[in-house]
């Protein structure tokens, strides 16, 4: 089992541990709410896999990705929103509401993610 | 009320008009006109005499009823050029008494969603693509609809999905409706479709006499109206669930398999779907038409071109190679083809006028 702290890269003060097991399989990543990353992979079919990376809804109100989670790949790192081919399902705490766009912006009431 | 109205009449004016007090309470400010209505009134049905499209709700306990009556009321909103289909099942326990039981809301949204999925209880699950294989994989619409589950106490779609009934308790009629969420891609369109039990408020089993008078049964007709919660829940969440699927919307036309629910409306919905795809210029699909009491060749063409339902997972396997829907530009002709009947170079003989055409064309 490893424990990585990663920042929010977006307010740089929130901090959050990614843990993985001991064969490099994402074990949870601590405080955050956090999901998979999806990736179309053909027409209308998607992959959705933490291995493409790990999209976090941040307690600042923005949205950063976790890559290189798994053993081998470069170290595990934090960039700022999404990489343009990934999706993530975003959950808006001011209209209770669920969505999916790529900009990442809730299509009721406007807040930027 | 004339006297030359048959009995027939007589009731299924009563009976909309019940229906219209209830939608006006709920709803009457977002309105922008009076409803529309369709209704079809059976005599009262014992078990054996069931005819399916209308027998959908089993009951346990004493006695058992099939719904024999079936309303069809169009909502004109102000806000939307669309209308709300909602379909009401209601059941006829003894003479001069009805029972609405049950209420599906639904729309047809003009885009298509990338795959269809169904939400009973907390359960969600994937609704087949035609063309595609039965392997359950995510997408779009899914992780929306998995992340509005996640966050179900707060979630405005959950809440309003939770708020839907399943029971109808009366007297010594006992019964469960299953409430659903089905969200379906169709002939370049989306069918949004919710379910929920109708059930008075528990405290006031209170029932409306209409007509006074001029009824057959000398003492009136009591209905047992739906309360107005239901409606407005069922209603909030259609919109909430016509929301989130505009969020993933594509623009590749899908078609999703319908899946088995205790109601009609998908099917309805499912079939005016393809009428307005396939006959744009026609009326709407009568009643009637759909429960196959009137024999329409609308309805039995659309059932040619698309299948119905999600079917029992033999059918599904029955159906295991793929097949690729074509429309001959020439005749217009509408059927499906294997992939193993298409050459490599796509050229293709129409089945039905024998005219040379392009697959690549013709597939929808």
């Amino acid at each position: 089992m490893a424990k990585v702290k990663i920042i929010c890269p977006n307010c740089e003060k929130k901090s959050y541990e990614v843990i993985t097991s001991k064969e490099g399989t994402l074990e949870n990543i601590k405080g955050a709410q956090w999901y998979p990353l999806m990736k179309s992979v053909g027409h209308n079919h998607w992959q959705e896999d933490w291995m493409l990376g790990v999209g976090v809804q941040c307690k600042c109100g923005k949205v950063f990705s976790i890559h290189g989670i798994q053993e081998g790949d470069p170290p595990i790192k934090a960039f700022q929103g999404l990489k343009d081919d990934l999706m993530l399902a975003l959950y808006c705490e001011a209209c209770d509401s669920a969505f999916m766009n790529p900009g990442h912006k809730c299509p009721t009431c406007g807040k930027q993610f | 009320m004339s006297n030359e109205q048959s009995v027939e009449e007589q009731r299924i004016a009563a009976l909309c008009e019940v229906l219209d007090d209830v939608t006006q309470k709920t709803l009457g400010k977002q309105l922008a006109g009076k409803p529309s209505y369709e209704v079809v009134w059976l005599e009262k049905m014992q078990e054996k005499s069931w005819v399916p499209a209308l027998s959908l709700i089993p009951m346990k306990r004493m006695h058992s009823f099939g719904f024999n009556v079936r309303a069809l009321q169009l909502l004109f909103f102000k806000d939307s050029e669309e209308p709300v289909y909602v379909m009401y099942g209601c059941f006829t326990p003894r003479d001069g008494l009805v029972i609405v039981a049950s209420i599906e809301v639904g729309v047809l949204l003009d885009f298509t969603v990338p795959r269809g999925l169904i939400m009973k209880k907390d359960e969600l699950s994937l609704l087949r693509n035609r063309g595609e294989s039965s392997q359950s994989t995510t997408n779009p619409l899914d992780a929306v609809i998995r992340r509005e589950m996640e966050h179900k106490k707060k979630s405005k779609l959950m809440q309003s999905f939770k708020g839907l009934d399943t029971d109808i308790g009366f007297e010594d009629v006992d019964t469960k409706v299953d409430r659903y969420l089905v969200i379906a891609p169709r002939n370049n369109r989306t069918l949004v479709a919710v379910s929920s039990s109708a059930r008075p408020p528990k405290q006031v089993k209170k029932t409306i006499l209409y007509p006074k008078g001029n009824w057959p049964r000398k003492k009136g007709c009591y209905f047992w109206m739906p309360n107005n919660e239901t409606l407005a829940d069922a209603i909030a969440l259609l919109g909430h669930a016509a929301n989130r699927a505009s969020t993933v919307r594509c623009d590749y036309p899908v078609t999703s398999l319908l899946p088995e629910v205790q109601g009609l409306l998908p099917v309805y919905l499912a079939l005016e779907a393809g009428r307005m795809e396939l006959m744009p210029e026609d009326d709407s699909l009568s009643l009637d038409e759909m429960m196959g009491r009137q024999h329409s060749e609308r309805v039995s063409s659309i059932k040619e071109s698309i299948p119905e339902r999600m079917g029992t997972s033999s059918e599904i396997d029955s159906e295991k190679e793929a097949s690729i829907r074509v429309m001959c530009p020439h005749c217009k002709g509408i059927y499906a083809l294997a992939p193993s009947q298409i050459p490599t170079d796509g050229k293709i003989q129409c089945q039905k006028c024998s005219q040379p055409f392009d697959i690549k064309a013709a597939t929808f």
